[in-house]
């Protein structure tokens, strides 16, 4: 949607067709947690006619899933048989969830993994007969889904592999604040511990069994274990997979006229120039809007993604993350504040000049300046107290 | 405005960018874009807000109250134009003209 409407800006003519695998059109992903707490209908999460997605003649299919694409065509073809002649292509397919194989049972009835709108609508019906549901995963999506399914008055156990809440995120060190907040929200949580079988009887999931040696007695699991991209369709096609499709610094993937953006993309993380994909909103509208513009003709470099870059509101904790946040096994000065309600870390690089990293709880202001300074490898000998002490201000940047 | 994960961040028909209050989530994305650290949080509310440009005046309140003229609101084409126009007369001065 995003990469439509930047052709659109520049470009009134020629056709755009969105192609949809899922029935319902295209609406904020990040929102559908609201349709599970009721706060939210799925009318309020529709893209179209709202923020800045306004645009006309785009075409959107839906239930229209891609199985190839022919470069000899070029056209893309569905599931159905139906094809689509194209002159330009992008592949915005996105991530599926990964519902990991050692874990038994994960297709019983009551085990959700929430990605699409269809999903939150069943989950939502599920609620009516859970009482207590059982999330496996410590991240944002489990959180999100989480705080929703409290909201009904579900009760909610977290099980998390790792020793600390939300650590694909954060630092060991920073979990703190956040793991205090989601306790006094009402979140059960375990740490250090796995799921290795889910147990359900005809109403559906019973129960998991954890490898403690212990059952928790649910009827509702949630795995929010990570995202692999969709790039299934690509397989013969030519084009250029390494775990996902291969853009370069234009979004442009190796076969002609073909484009790439989202979380189906490997874009490279400006600060090292490593190869990175992510799965993150803020990240693919970027992307997808860069690949517009290149798609209308207009050569745009796109400016990398961080592999953290992640603001939310947990419990009563404003928290945002972005760059370098684990810092273990790697020379970095690091400089940390914490008190009763607020928690800030921020990261330089070993030679103290170049910010690589931060991350804020409870005060968040003026965050992006942070992801400027890092984004522009910007030398930070100006401001670095102002930095460090969070006292950091547009103005500071001018000059 | 692109960040905005509910879309309650548009431009309306003066091309002030706007917050939707009813639309906000607090999510706070917009507070880790924005490259000139202008969003605020509404903490009871839970909303983020922004200056709206005071749409009940013909002039903001912070351009009325500004005791040095430093605050300046105008278009920048209209705005560049002045300046070009002042130093012009300025240039035609000096030329002795």
């Amino acid at each position: 949607m995003a990469a439509a409407h930047a052709i659109r800006s520049r470009a009134s003519g020629g056709k755009i067709t969105i192609l949809s695998e899922e029935p319902d059109p295209p609406y904020f992903r990040l929102l559908i947690p609201f349709l599970v707490s009721g706060k939210k209908r799925p009318r309020d999460m529709a893209m179209t006619r709202s923020g800045p997605y306004t645009g006309t003649a785009i075409h959107v299919q839906t239930n229209a899933r891609v199985v190839s694409y022919d470069p000899g065509g070029p056209c893309v073809t569905l599931a159905n048989g139906t094809r689509y002649g194209c002159q330009k292509v992008l592949f915005a397919t996105g991530s599926r969830p990964h519902v990991p194989p050692e874990i038994q049972g994960t297709d019983a009835e009551g085990v959700f993994a929430l990605r699409t709108l269809a999903d939150a609508r069943h989950m939502a019906a599920r609620v009516e007969q859970t009482n207590h549901a059982v999330m496996l995963g410590g991240g944002l999506l489990n959180l999100k889904a989480a705080f929703a399914l409290l909201e009904r008055g579900v009760k909610v156990t977290l099980v998390v592999y790792s020793p600390k809440v939300l650590s694909q995120l954060m630092g060991p060190d920073d979990a703190g604040l956040i793991r205090h907040a989601l306790e006094r929200a009402g979140l059960v949580i375990l740490t250090g511990t796995a799921a290795t079988a889910i147990v359900s009887d005809g109403t559906g999931v019973t129960g998991v069994c954890l490898d403690n040696g212990s059952e928790l007695a649910c009827q509702m699991v949630c795995i929010g274990k990570g995202v692999r991209p969709n790039v299934e369709f690509l397989e013969g096609s030519g084009v250029r997979v390494a775990d996902g499709i291969v853009a370069d610094r234009y979004t442009g993937v190796s076969l002609p006229n073909t484009f790439a953006a989202g979380d189906v993309a490997v874009t490279f993380e400006p600060v090292s120039g490593a190869p990175i994909m992510t799965a993150l909103w803020t990240n693919a509208v970027e992307m997808g809007r860069c690949a517009g513009l290149n798609m209308a003709g207009i050569k745009t470099a796109y400016t990398g993604t961080f592999g953290i870059l992640n603001a939310t509101q947990v419990a009563d904790q404003p928290f945002v993350a972005m760059g370098v946040v684990h810092t273990a096994g790697g020379e970095y000065e690091i400089h940390r504040h914490g008190r009763a309600n607020t928690y800030r870390k921020v990261v330089f690089d070993a030679d103290g000049r170049h910010l690589v990293g931060a991350v804020f709880v409870g005060d968040i202001r003026n965050a992006a300046l942070y992801r400027c300074i890092i984004c522009e490898k910007m030398d930070v000998a100006r401001f670095k107290g102002q930095i460090i002490d969070h006292t950091l201000h547009y103005v500071h940047l001018l000059r | 405005m692109h960040a905005c994960i509910s879309g309650a961040i548009h431009r309306d028909a003066d091309g002030v960018v706007r917050t939707d209050t009813d639309k906000c989530i607090g999510c706070w994305t917009c507070v880790m874009v924005c490259p000139l650290g202008v969003i605020g949080r509404h903490l009871e509310q839970h909303k983020a807000n922004r200056c709206d440009r005071c749409p009940d005046r013909d002039v903001p309140a912070c351009v009325s109250a500004c005791p040095t003229g430093a605050l300046v609101y105008r278009t920048v084409p209209d705005y560049a134009a002045s300046v070009r126009r002042q130093a012009s007369e300025e240039l035609l001065k000096a030329q002795g003209g």
